[in-house]
């Protein structure tokens, strides 16, 4: 199961948020600064965390830590 | 034994400006600088077929190595799938008559993007052993700028044109160690042309990128028996600034040694790799560089080349 910090934690390795204290679980990444490319290797450690692929189609509901996590859930 | 002698590179004097272009699709500097990597894109001049750029590229080759007489070329291969005109004849052979080259010579296209420099190294080896032949140019040039839509935010500022050759002889400064291969046809939709424009989806080539080009180098160091601190170079296929974070990333001890040059350049496809090597070839501090090139297909080539003299 993917839980909130598992998320929060993989946007820290990837390095990709410039204030690590704004990262909240239901702030928009775009407000984070967080950009396309960004996304997209968010997308490929959840991926590679979950063992679960993330279709082109469902790309667009992902827009915040929370909802990464319902995705999984 | 048959292997890269020298290397030279022909790259336009034109280009687009990436941070103009960043401002028309409202994304930042900094998206340009640390995630796209290019801030020009070089462009040849509408006037200029696939075949002029492949010439630049021979002249300046033929420049560069004066011992490597017109006369002794055996071989012409283009790595290409942005042939002259429609594609047929192929543009080996009309580069062929603008370079004047013997009518001896062999000469043919490869249809592969860019993982085609690592596949048409191994090509022109195999050939010339087989056939017996001496000298043989593999020359990379998919000017992208041809089948480019501008108004295309995701292709629109990646690419940029260019042509690279590579001699290949006898008696070479680098040998062609390990070498595999790959193909994923799966994918073959997430980056075609349409209607004769290209349409990409980053998403997904940015996942084969990031998750199969790990483990092909790591099997190919394993087959090698090679630790990843053994390879002085990782010359990959700069397909973006972040893609080659991405992959290097998954290499902690060595990520440094991860080329990531395509500031003036862009992702010039299968000319990305001999465009870094050229750079490389005599720095007396490199003597093992690993080469992997991905892209279209999807298609992988990853090969280790190594030092074996030089001048």
């Amino acid at each position: 199961m993917l839980t909130e910090q598992d998320v929060i934690d993989i946007i820290i390795d990837l390095n990709i948020c410039a204030n690590k204290d704004s990262i909240s679980s239901d702030i928009s990444l775009k407000s984070l600064g967080v950009d396309s490319l960004d996304v997209f290797n968010i997308l490929v450690e959840l991926e590679i965390k979950t063992g679960q692929k993330i279709p082109d189609s469902d790309v667009d509901k992902l827009t915040t830590i929370q909802e990464m996590v319902e995705y999984f859930s | 034994m048959i292997g890269i002698k020298s290397i030279a590179s022909y790259i336009p004097d034109d280009f687009v400006d990436n941070y103009t272009q960043a401002k028309l699709f409202d994304e930042t500097d900094d998206f340009i600088k640390n995630k796209i990597g290019a801030e020009r894109l070089p462009r040849k001049k509408p006037e200029q077929e696939t075949s002029d750029l492949v010439e630049m590229a021979v002249l300046n080759l033929l420049k560069k190595c004066p011992e490597l007489d017109k006369s002794k070329i055996d071989a012409l291969i283009v790595v290409t799938q942005n042939p002259d005109e429609e594609g047929l004849p192929h543009t080996a052979a009309i580069a062929q008559r603008k370079l004047n080259l013997p009518t001896s010579v062999a000469a043919f296209d490869v249809s592969l993007g860019c993982s085609g420099y690592v596949y048409g190294l191994s090509i022109i080896k195999g050939f010339l052993e087989t056939s017996g032949l001496k000298n043989g140019i593999l020359v990379t040039c998919d000017p992208y700028s041809k089948i480019i839509n501008m108004d295309d935010r995701i292709t629109s500022m990646l690419f940029g044109d260019a042509a690279t050759a590579t001699w290949m002889g006898d008696n070479p400064y680098w040998r062609l160690d390990s070498i595999s291969y790959g193909t994923d046809g799966s994918g073959s939709e997430y980056l075609k042309l349409v209607n004769q424009k290209l349409l990409m989806n980053g998403r997904q080539i940015f996942n084969f990128a990031a998750t199969q080009v790990e483990p092909n180098i790591t099997e190919i160091l394993k087959r090698a028996g090679l630790q990843p601190e053994d390879v002085d170079l990782y010359c990959l296929h700069q397909g973006s600034a972040a893609i080659i974070d991405a992959i290097s990333r998954r290499f902690p001890s060595v990520s440094e040694r991860f080329v990531k040059k395509m500031t003036n350049t862009g992702n010039t496809v299968s000319s990305s790799i001999p465009i870094l090597l050229e750079e490389e070839l005599f720095n007396k501090n490199i003597n093992r560089i690993l080469i992997c090139g991905f892209g279209v297909g999807l298609s992988i080539a990853t090969a280790i080349i190594t030092e074996v003299g030089k001048e």
